[in-house]
């Protein structure tokens, strides 16, 4: 089975109902996108498929149909950080970090949908990408903080 | 301000050892002044949970021992150790280092360091008396992590400054010049004249030289990055690209994978099973009966989702465990242990005269009671073994490390010595 990640091409052999948190973290070795829960309960495998944010855990191979992948790993250019890692790391949003790439993938995406959120917008947005640390309110800040950034740009 | 002589006295120092292409710095703790006798057992255990400044010709790598659970203690320790010898910690390479003696077996003793000797009978007798204190440890939480900053306080900032007059040393050797008229910025020894030495250059003539473990530590008022607001952690960066690796993300080649389908009820028994579609799936390699710690089954299969999903497939009766199903009946069970009067054989402290208090003040009672909350972190628990003929090692996140060492060791029958675990 053919898929491209990150711009990548590469050719698996495993069975159609793997889900793609499990090519690309097993079979692919892309580790950014984390195994939470595996039953879309948590979003710590958050990827883009064609630049919408879906939960990898959920999403089997089979199912791709030629969709382009965007983990954590490829959402900026190379040698640089996308607005919402910036803003990430301007708020020192991470604690143990273990959830973050999910929420950056989930907030960029977003980002890309709602250019200008309120925070109700945000909170409704990630409230299904859980923080065992707690960084919640600081997830919010950096979000207000990217989209500045975004329109800025 | 700490003196070296209150550090002396707590603390035997390696002072330096020469390792390959270079030198490493750390403080040696013999003797460890906690007063609860319960916890002088763990003097040697402890001892060997070392912090270490490795300096070779490619870089400086921090050792930073207590684990980092996203409380942010790898940056706090990277920062204690670079007060000190003017570094840019980001510039640095850090590691959790192995923890207790392996670490020193595998690497101080192997490079020739000036340890006192660890004889085998010794190293067992840690383990030992480890383990005799655990069920003390995990009550106390000991290890936990708001003892990682006064514990560490000192003892980095003081492997630090070694590091750095030691460094000075060998520039000053090299020189032909007093270490007092040198200087250090950013890595670099500075020469009255202004030359610049990379710390790195200097690598080679420190781990020659005797090193300079009579230092002062530096005065608060002279601190650049400690107890300044707004001290960036130091892996955010990886946190926020997905670089920083996690136990779950290692691989090795040809590694295998096992899922563990275990009693939801702790401690209840494994019945029977039936495994027979399991060993049928795809990527499936063996399916075995867990028989350490709570019964269960596992599966081996060629990747974590071949595992996980026949790890489901496999059909087990569960014995029940011994405890109650609901929260309320627990409760009930806590009130009768409390009212036991059986159970009234711990005085932590012994003051005044209660029975007299009770009957002239007034009584204020009240109940508070917390249902059992689990840890729940975001990362499943795992654990990577690789497991050859002389030696295991074993990469997991645990707060306990020799714990997990001396199950090891009576799991597999293996020498403790033999056994690392990487955090
Ligand atoms: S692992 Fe996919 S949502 Fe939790
Ligand atoms: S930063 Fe630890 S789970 Fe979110």
């Amino acid at each position: 089975m053919q898929l491209t990640v990150n711009g990548n091409e590469h050719e698996v052999d495993v069975t159609p109902d793997m889900p793609l948190l499990w090519v690309l973290r097993d079979e692919l070795n892309i580790t950014g996108p984390k195994y939470g829960c595996g039953i879309a309960q948590c979003g710590a495998c958050t990827v883009h498929v064609d630049g919408v944010a879906v939960r990898s855990c959920q999403l089997a191979i089979g199912d791709l149909a030629g969709g382009e992948v965007t983990t954590i790993e490829g959402l900026a250019e190379p040698d640089s950080l996308h607005a919402v890692q910036e803003a990430w790391i301007e708020h020192q949003v991470a604690q143990c970090g273990y959830c973050q790439s999910g929420q950056i993938m989930q907030a960029a995406s977003f980002l890309d949908l709602n250019p200008e959120p309120t925070d109700e917008d945000i909170d409704a947005a990630m409230s299904a990408n859980l923080c065992r640390c707690g960084t919640y309110p600081r997830i919010r800040a950096a979000i207000h903080a990217a989209a500045k950034k975004l329109q800025e740009a | 301000m700490p003196s070296v002589g209150k550090i002396a006295r707590r603390t035997f120092l390696i002072g330096s050892a020469a390792i390959a292409g270079g030198v490493a710095f750390g403080a040696y703790m013999v003797n460890r002044p906690i007063p609860n006798p319960l916890l002088d057992d763990l003097a040697d255990g402890e001892a060997a949970i070392t912090p270490f400044v490795k300096v070779t010709s490619e870089g400086i790598t921090l050792i930073t021992p207590r684990a980092d659970k996203g409380q942010g203690s790898y940056s706090m320790q990277a920062y204690l150790i670079a007060e000190e010898l003017d570094i840019d910690p980001t510039d640095t390479i850090r590691m959790p280092g192995l923890p207790g003696p392996a670490y020193y077996n595998a690497e101080v003793m192997a490079e020739g360091s000036p340890l006192p000797a660890y004889d085998e009978s010794a190293t067992a007798e840690t383990i030992r008396s480890v383990l005799r204190v655990v069920p003390k440890l995990f009550s106390i939480q000991m290890t936990g992590g708001s003892s990682t900053v006064p514990d560490m306080f000192e003892k980095l900032r003081h492997a630090g400054a070694v590091a750095r007059e030691t460094l000075k040393e060998a520039a000053a050797q090299r020189l032909g010049v007093a270490r007092v008229d040198l200087s250090t910025e950013d890595g670099h020894v500075i020469a009255p004249d202004g030359t610049r030495i990379a710390y790195t250059d200097l690598a080679a003539d420190a781990a020659g030289i005797e090193p300079i473990t009579d230092v002062t530590l530096r005065d608060p008022s002279d601190w650049r990055y400690l107890g300044k607001a707004g001290l960036p952690r130091i892996d955010m960066e990886a946190k926020c690209t997905g670089a920083e690796k996690y136990g779950i993300d290692l691989a090795f080649d040809s590694m295998l994978f096992a899922s563990i389908c275990a009693n939801p009820g702790i401690g209840g028994a494994l019945e029977s099973f039936d495994a027979s579609e399991a060993e049928g799936m795809p990527g499936v390699r063996r399916v075995l009966e867990v028989t350490a710690g709570n019964p269960g089954v596992a599966v081996i299969a060629t990747n974590t989702w071949y595992a996980i999903q026949a790890a489901r497939a496999v059909e087990c009766n569960w014995g029940a465990p011994n405890y109650p199903a609901s929260s309320a009946e627990m409760f009930d069970l806590l009130e009768a242990a409390v009212d036991n009067e059986e159970n009234f054989d711990h005085r932590q402290r012994e003051e005044g005269d209660v029975d007299a208090a009770l009957s002239e003040g007034e009584v204020f009672e009240a109940q508070y009671r917390i249902p059992y909350l689990a840890h729940a972190p975001m990362e499943p628990m795992n654990a990577i073994v690789k497991v050859t003929d002389d030696r295991i090692d074993i990469w997991t996140g645990t707060q306990i490390p020799l714990f997990i060492k001396q199950r090891a060791a009576l799991i597999s029958g293996m020498d403790a010595e033999k056994i690392f675990v990487h955090v």
